[in-house]
């Protein structure tokens, strides 16, 4: 009787194994997934450090989503001055949204000019439009907005990695890619698998990795510059912290976009107080936005 | 000096968009009733301009307007329409304005937030007609919102004439867009302020 236990099968050994490991895995990626969700509070950064460029990604999508973030972002007058580079993000066959984002940065650039403030060189150029593949086209079937969902997954991997083709190529060489510091949506299709793609990429914390890698050769720089060393990494950039804007259509109900972007995004804000229910902390009304 | 030609008349119009990417025929219908527009003349407007769409727009406003024109032709009364306009509506919309409290007319706008917007930023009188047609809708939800803190009428489509008198109303005392700040809030720059908080930079 006691023989039983003691003489196992290889086979049921194996599969013992195996079955311990993805266990240990499954227990692993959910605490991995966990600390990647709930995140501490940004630590404090100097504001336009001429060492530390400051990356936003901006994500645009049809018409009136696009409409409504630009309008929002015209009352940051100085954007360009406090993200030395921003990124927007467009679908395939949405020339619209492209035409604005570069109508968008003219304007910031001009008034910036007429308010007399000092610009540094290349503020007006330092953007991109990149334009990934659409995740859902309307009236697509749902099998196959699966599959173009995911060919945008890959896209926006890409552009978040700073590898898009549509980064310009100065941006593009690996000592000066740069992951965003903050993405923006306010729901357009695309900015759910934006943000997707920022959660698995810190799943795997390959943000970090470029990070360290970048910061480590800032400060050899800085070093050589000036005689004391100073510590310029700051620890959240590139951290890809997310901002979702509810639509000012929204008074009384959360857009699909932001029901399922609530759990994932460190800042939810909406533009009516209706929206924000009682003993409800993530969601955030600022007072009126759209102007 | 020699005074500027004045019209006969001066106009007072009322421009109806159905929007550009639903068609919305229950606006069409109900603003191209005889009884609609005997209401409008009654408040004095001259004008009543229509964006109606695609070519089943086009064909409601050609019929109705046929049958309407004899009779609206000696009352010195014109309809116009056309289906889109690609550069945008501000332009049409600017028009209704008038030169005065008097001549200012209105515009009457299917629910889409761009349209809305576009009327509250042009500063003209507006009723907003949520397309009931529509399912899981929050249009009427924004409509009633607006209309609550007096920045526009809520229009409804069973009867539309009763928002011809209350555009009057709202005239008078209309706020302003963009709402205004409090100034109370935690965020004063709003969406700056929230940032910068998630940048780690100070507030300022």
């Amino acid at each position: 009787m006691l023989d039983i236990g003691l003489s196992l099968s290889s086979t049921r050994q194996l599969m013992l194994i195996v079955s311990a490991t993805t266990f240990l895995l499954l227990t692993v990626a959910f605490f991995r997934l966990i600390s990647v969700l709930s995140r501490e509070p940004p630590s404090p950064r100097p504001r336009r450090s001429a060492l530390d460029p400051t990356h936003v990604l901006i994500v645009l999508g049809s018409g009136g989503h696009t409409a409504e973030m630009l309008n929002i972002l015209s009352q940051t007058p100085h954007l360009q001055l406090d993200f030395t580079y921003r990124t927007y993000v467009v679908s395939s066959g949405d020339d619209f949204s492209a035409l604005k984002a570069h109508d968008f940065e003219k304007s910031l650039l001009s008034n910036l000019e007429t308010s007399g403030i000092s610009i540094p060189e290349g503020t007006g150029t330092n953007y991109d439009v990149v334009t990934v593949y659409r995740a859902r086209k309307v009236h697509q079937s749902l099998l196959t907005a699966q599959i173009s969902s995911l060919r945008c997954l890959w896209d926006c991997f890409a552009v978040l990695r700073g590898t898009h083709r549509d980064i310009g190529p100065q941006r593009r060489t690996r000592a000066t890619r740069l992951y965003p510091d903050l993405i923006l949506t306010n729901g357009p299709g695309t900015g759910v698998i934006v943000i997707l793609a920022s959660i698995i990429l810190r799943f795997f914390g390959s943000n970090s990795r470029a990070n360290s890698w970048w910061q480590s050769t800032k400060q050899t720089v800085h070093s050589a510059g000036s005689r004391e060393r100073q510590n310029v990494s700051y620890t959240q950039a590139g951290q890809m912290r997310s901002i979702f804007i509810e639509s000012w259509a929204r008074v009384k109900s959360l857009s699909l976009s932001g029901r399922l972007l609530k759990p994932f995004v460190d800042r939810f804000v909406v533009q009516w107080p209706q929206l924000v229910e009682e003993g409800e902390s993530r969601v955030e009304y600022i007072g009126p936005l759209i102007t | 000096m020699a005074n500027p030609e004045l019209p006969a008349k001066a106009a007072k119009r009322c421009f109806v968009t159905i929007g550009a990417t639903a068609s919305f025929n229950g606006l069409l219908k109900a603003v191209l009733e005889p009884g609609f527009i005997t209401e409008l003349q009654r408040v004095g407007y001259t004008e009543l301009r229509i964006q109606y769409g695609d070519g089943a727009g086009e064909e409601i406003f050609e019929t109705r307007t046929k049958e309407l024109r004899d009779a609206l032709a000696k009352d010195n009364f014109d309809i116009t329409g056309f289906g889109f306009n690609k550069t945008g509506l501000r332009e049409e919309m600017t028009r209704v304005k008038g030169q005065s409290i008097e001549t200012e007319g209105m515009v009457i706008s299917h629910a889409g937030s761009g349209s809305i917007l576009d009327g509250l930023r042009g500063g003209v009188p507006l009723v907003v007609v949520p397309n009931t047609d529509l399912l899981h809708n929050h249009q009427v939800e924004l409509a009633e919102i607006l209309a609550e803190q007096q920045y526009v009428v809520y229009g409804k489509l069973s009867h539309l004439s009763a928002a011809i008198e209350e555009v009057e109303i709202l005239r008078r005392n209309m706020r302003a867009w963009p709402p205004v700040r409090s100034g109370e809030e935690k965020y004063k720059h709003g969406l700056a302020d929230v940032m910068a908080e998630e940048m780690g930079w100070q507030i300022d």
